[in-house]
């Protein structure tokens, strides 16, 4: 397929900031960098958009029977409609077994009749073949990628209701594979369904997948969510963004949220993945900073590598360096800082805390989850001393840290984490029904462990 | 000009190029260029790393349009005399640089399908089925008698005095019209076995034996 060139695409605007310049001579410093992207502009919606070769990979074990399958469906049969005859689609259905029930099948007049057909007898079936099916997916997507106008954006998108039981269910080497697929221009989003689902793996292939996480507790959700992903996917302007920070011997990172983060021996790697036209994404870096000379000062270089998915370009950015500075305890603490970028600190940091708590409580590691919250909590205390309006922030934290002792039950364990998945991400929660705020959640959770 | 035989350490590599050592290791990841012959802070690059590294710089100065994979693929081209003459300056890189045959190249060479081939090598061996390219299915796998095999195992057939009164029957659709009932008492691995023969015995259903 020939599709049109796209005008050259703008680049994203970028600031690094630290919110403290000055690092104590004694070590042990913790400085936050905050690393700031803004998207440019999505392309007019009267020009034509960039083909979609999209893949959509459906469960179908046992436990979608009935209304989410249905739903699953239904929501396919919809996105048909919604789609243009440029646009290219994959059906892959799996459960213990992988069917590829379309391949990269355009959607003129028989093409829709064709994946519609292939659909609507789609049954379940055994067990929870995640990644056989998210790779089946992939690969359909894959052959037509190889075949396609560079121009074309290259998607799966994975709907799952529970745990990865049969093949590969590492989390971290799910992400590992979605890497290297996001390198190869193949993203990947999901979609967990239900109530109880464990969000962990579908949260590990989108992160690293360059794609965006979602939930679908409610069968009526699927097509809303489904059509939400696909014009943030049209919608997109910036894809895999990376940033690599180059860092002095003995400075240590340590990301805030789900960001993931690959260290070496001359800094890091975070990748920040795909944006939306317009939107911003903020990522905080706490820096650990070792002691040193007085006046001598620490510079952290940061690049920033990103493709424009309308040409398929890659483009580098060399952004800033940022030098702290040694200087005497005293004057560290008297130095000033920017309340606005304090601000996105403790948001970035409360999310940090109930994310990784609720990921060690989820880990049968109840204890260690207490002694993380508490020990985060103090230090975020003292962080947000002179931020008022951060102060309920600072409460809730520390009514949180205790209830992590019991085991929380999956269902509020699965929203606060994607909740504070979103907060780090700066994304939209696209659920249209609404939902009870996290802290009553938390409240509630505990209330019932009281009774219990 | 250095020796034939000259090997570098990265940081060399990176001064004779300006290119970061960083980007130089995630280049060997792609492919882009050769790795070092060992592991560690002492790891020696080929000259050919050098070479690469330079002609990888020319494209992209004469292209900035142009992607990682496509590089990968105008490198893949070169001879070793080619990719020297073009490090040292005696070939004009636009002497490759043809982009319309590079086009014409890359619908056989999906980097993405290329690593899923890989990848799929080297997953567990785990049954992969293609509803609309039954062509591809294993021939090796004997589904029929293999999943015949598995549920006589698995509902005790041989078994002659195998007492079933009071055993329930579990029933495993395989399409609308067909389903396959076992009578017994299922382990949940026992269970998942059963799975597996009705999804073989499904795709058998649906599709038929190979032609």
């Amino acid at each position: 397929m020939i599709a049109s060139p796209s005008p050259q695409a703008a680049s994203p605007e970028f600031r690094v900031e630290l919110d403290r310049s000055l690092v104590n001579v004694e070590g042990r410093s913790v400085r936050h960098l905050v690393l700031t992207v803004r998207a440019p502009e999505p392309p007019p919606t009267d020009r034509p958009r960039d083909p979609l070769n999209l893949g959509l990979v459906i469960d179908a074990s046992g436990s979608m029977a009935g209304r989410p399958l249905d739903a699953a469906k239904a929501a396919t049969l919809d996105l048909l409609e919604r789609l243009s005859d440029d646009n290219h689609l994959s059906i892959v259905s799996f459960a213990s077994d992988v069917i590829t029930h379309a391949q990269a099948v355009r959607l003129d007049t028989a093409g829709r009749s064709k994946i519609a057909n292939a659909v609507r007898p789609l049954m379940t079936r055994g067990s929870t073949a995640l990644f056989d099916g998210w790779v089946g997916g992939c690969q359909a997507v894959a052959t037509r990628q190889a075949a396609a106008d560079a121009t074309e954006r290259n998607h799966v998108l994975l709907l799952s209701d529970g745990h990865a039981n049969q093949g590969e269910c590492r989390p971290e080497r799910l992400a590992h594979y979605a890497a290297e697929l996001r390198k190869r221009g193949v993203l990947t989003s999901t979609v967990g369904i239900g109530r109880s689902y464990s969000p962990i793996q579908l949260q590990a292939i989108a992160e690293a997948g360059g794609g965006r996480m979602h939930d679908a507790e409610e069968p009526h959700e699927i097509a809303e969510i489904m059509l939400a992903e696909l014009n943030d996917t049209l919608a997109t302007t910036v894809e895999s963004l990376e940033f690599t920070l180059r860092l002095p011997r003995g400075v240590e990172p340590e990301i805030y949220g789900t960001t993931p983060l690959a260290r070496d021996a001359e800094g890091c790697d975070i990748l920040a993945g795909s944006l939306l036209g317009n939107a911003t994404r903020r990522i905080v870096v706490k820096l650990t900073f070792p002691g040193g000379q007085m006046g001598e000062t620490l510079p952290i270089g940061v690049t920033a590598r990103w493709k424009t998915p309308c040409d398929g370009r890659e483009q580098t950015a060399e952004l800033a360096t940022v030098a702290p500075r040694f200087d005497t305890p005293a004057a560290c603490l008297a130095q000033p800082r920017c309340r606005e970028l304090a601000k996105i600190v403790a948001e970035q940091w409360q999310a940090h805390i109930y994310h990784r708590a609720m990921q060690l409580n989820q880990d049968d590691q109840c204890e260690a989850a207490v002694a993380f919250a508490t020990r985060e909590g103090r230090y975020y205390d003292r962080y947000c001393a002179d931020l008022p309006e951060m102060q309920t922030a600072v409460s809730n934290v520390h009514a949180f840290s205790p209830t992590v002792i019991h085991a929380y039950d999956q269902v509020t364990a699965k929203e606060v984490f994607l909740r504070s998945h979103k907060t780090s991400r700066g994304e939209k929660d696209r659920r249209s029904s609404k939902r009870a705020e996290i802290e009553e959640l938390i409240r509630q959770a505990a209330a019932r462990h009281r009774q219990s | 000009m250095e020796a034939e035989t000259d090997i570098f350490t990265l940081q060399e590599l990176s001064d004779a190029t300006g290119v970061e050592p960083r980007t130089i290791r995630s280049y060997v990841e792609k492919g882009l260029v050769p790795g070092p012959d060992s592991l560690g802070r002492g790891a020696k690059y080929p000259r050919e790393s050098l070479d690469r590294l330079k002609v990888l710089q020319l494209l992209r100065d004469a292209n900035r349009g142009l992607t990682l994979d496509q590089i990968r693929l105008l490198l893949k081209r070169l001879g070793p005399s080619e990719l020297r003459g073009l490090a040292d300056g005696r070939i004009r890189i636009a002497a490759v640089l043809d982009t319309d045959a590079l086009a014409g190249e890359l619908p056989s060479r999906s980097a993405a399908a290329e690593y899923l081939r890989t990848l799929r090598t080297q997953a567990p061996a785990h049954q992969v089925m293609h509803m609309q390219n039954p062509g591809a299915w294993d021939d090796s796998l004997p589904v029929l008698e293999e999943a015949a095999r598995a549920l006589a195992r698995l509902a005790g057939l041989s078994s002659a005095s195998r007492g079933v009164r009071g055993e329930p029957w579990y029933r495993l659709p395989l399409t609308p019209d067909i389903e396959l009932s076992v009578r017994g008492n299922f382990a949940p691995e026992e269970l998942a076995q059963l799975h597996r023969i009705g999804d073989a015995l499904r795709l058998l259903l649906t599709k038929g034996p190979r032609a």
